[in-house]
């Protein structure tokens, strides 16, 4: 997938320790997407980079809540400058 | 009722969009209308990935008690699903991923019926009422 | 073997050719049955409408009169339940028609056909009114058990940044959904971290309880909120730990003080004594060395007694 090449690039080039994902203006999250996300996170991972979603809305989170898919091996925040704050905390 | 073909990632999107349209015209709330796009979004994608492809209805309904609701149809021609009660628990899947397809879809909605035969198909008919 | 086409058109014809003196005396009736809550005007208003709807039904005029003839009574037993009338006094109202057209025709054994006819139709339309006044309650109740919800699911905000969600009652998955939406929802609006679930009132914790509870937490995880779940009665941690309930690493607390603690030291916040800002003395105008109360010297360099508020005229001393 697109996202996840030029992200992988961007990582490498950069070193950046951590990548943030906002998806505040995503109305629909399905287990494809979900899929997308943790593997976004996999692959930072990979690159000592932690991942953080931000900008869930209400309706999606208690949709993915019922669908039962839990994002593993990302962190979420409310928005991005809160995921700065969990970014920044890592030592 | 609106029919259309699940051929590709752009159909499943297409979808989406017809099923968001039909649940915010029917009242349904926005919780509501997002769980029945993402089960469509599931469901569309069952069809196209596992199906090979097929069709889907949107189709607006009356209760019995004068509520609204929205029922969607998909039907394919696939491979179909020999163990139906296995198909429905969680963490099940043929391909790579999640596994949740059918349960998760089934928790999204407040109707659900399946039908499949080996080698005959699957359909799978979902309702969702307005409140 | 009735004819039935000949007959509907006999009754027809003579509810046409009746028409004031059958609507007439059907005012009469239904004005008494109201006793004054609605004016004879309205009354024979909303009888001429239903009477020529009757009419047209009987006839077989067009397939569009039963329809209406419905949807107008049906109008009408919700306007009159929601004046107040018993479904027992629309019905009659409608049944009281029969009357007004049996008084006319007692005395002609030839319309006995023609009357069966319809009495028939009238107490179908009587059962009607009674059914739509049921409908109507039905949807009155689940309205107020809707608005009952919505009203003891408040989202209440602590401090800053840590909201509450203090729980009365059941929590099924239709209250779940709800709970989720306003915590969700009130957690956006605020930008609040913390959210603290307290569940003293919550009656029986078991394991449905329980998921729901940790859905609710899951939730509000993805937005970026720690949750703690407060108002554990003993009672109920005995009920959850026999029946295996896990909660994970989600914090519990026995009551909503503690989970507030724990929200706020989460927060990096600490309660700690307010600093006293000391008195002034008001010969020299500086300010009591002392930081604490307690430690104030009550000496001539301060001039007074210490007490709080200290809005209290100075006594005279001397220097």
């Amino acid at each position: 997938m697109r996202l996840q090449e030029d992200l992988a690039d961007e990582l490498s080039a950069t070193g950046a320790r951590g990548v943030i994902i906002d998806i505040t203006a995503v109305e629909i999250v399905d287990s494809f997407i979900g899929r997308m996300l943790t593997t976004i996170g996999s692959v930072s991972r990979l690159f000592d980079a932690e991942t953080v979603i931000v900008g869930m809305r209400p309706a999606v989170a208690i949709t993915l809540t019922e669908l039962g898919l839990s994002l593993n091996g990302v962190r979420t925040a409310m928005n991005a400058e809160k995921g700065l704050e969990i970014l920044n905390g890592r030592s | 009722m609106d029919e259309l073909p699940i051929r590709s990632g752009d159909d499943v999107v297409r979808v989406r969009q017809s099923v968001r349209v039909a649940a915010a015209d029917n009242g349904l709330s926005l919780v509501d209308q997002t769980k029945l796009v993402t089960a469509a979004s599931e469901l569309a994608r069952n069809t196209l990935v596992h199906g090979g492809g097929g069709v889907a209805r949107v189709e607006v309904v009356k209760s019995a008690n004068g509520r609204n609701g929205v029922k969607l149809y998909f039907t394919d021609e696939g491979p179909g699903i020999a163990d139906l009660d296995l198909a429905l628990t969680d963490g099940w899947s043929t391909g790579a991923g999640l596994g949740l397809g059918l349960s998760g879809a089934r928790r999204l909605v407040d109707e659900f019926e399946l039908t499949s035969l080996p080698g005959a198909g699957t359909s799978v008919v979902v309702v969702k009422w307005s409140r | 073997m009735m004819d039935v086409g000949g007959t509907k058109g006999r009754m027809a014809a003579y509810l046409r050719d009746h028409h004031d003196k059958v609507v007439g005396r059907w005012s009469d009736l239904v004005v008494a049955g109201v006793r004054g809550r609605i004016s004879r005007a309205e009354v024979r208003r909303e009888l001429e409408d239903l009477y020529s709807l009757v009419v047209r039904v009987i006839s077989d005029a067009d397939e569009h009169a039963d329809g209406e003839l419905r949807a107008a009574l049906d109008e009408l037993s919700r306007a009159r339940a929601r004046d107040g009338f018993s479904p027992r006094e629309t019905a009659l109202g409608v049944f009281s028609l029969k009357e007004a057209v049996y008084e006319l025709v007692a005395d002609s054994a030839e319309m006995v056909p023609e009357y069966l006819l319809l009495s028939r139709m009238i107490d179908d339309l009587g059962l009607l009114t009674v059914e739509a006044y049921s409908a109507a309650r039905e949807t009155i109740i689940s309205d107020q058990a809707a608005a009952m919800m919505e009203l003891s699911t408040p989202v209440v905000r602590l401090w800053d940044g840590i909201i509450a969600v203090p729980l009365v009652g059941t929590l099924d998955s239709a209250r779940t959904q709800l709970v989720m939406e306003k915590l969700l929802d009130t957690l956006v609006a605020t930008g609040a971290d913390h959210a603290v679930i307290d569940i003293t009132g919550v009656a029986t914790v078991d394991t449905e309880v329980a998921q729901h509870l940790l859905k609710t937490v899951g939730a509000a995880r993805l937005l970026g909120a720690d949750c703690t779940i407060s108002g554990i009665r003993p009672q109920v941690a005995q009920t959850i730990v026999s029946l295996g309930i896990e909660f994970g690493d989600v914090a519990t607390k026995a009551t909503l003080a503690d989970a507030l603690a724990l929200a706020l030291s989460r927060a990096g916040l600490k309660v700690v004594p307010a600093l006293w800002s000391g008195c002034r003395s008001p010969r020299s105008g500086k300010r009591c060395s002392s930081p604490f109360r307690s430690t104030c010297r009550t000496t001539a360099s301060c001039g007074y007694r210490r007490t709080w508020p200290t809005s209290f005229p100075l006594p005279a001393r001397a220097g």
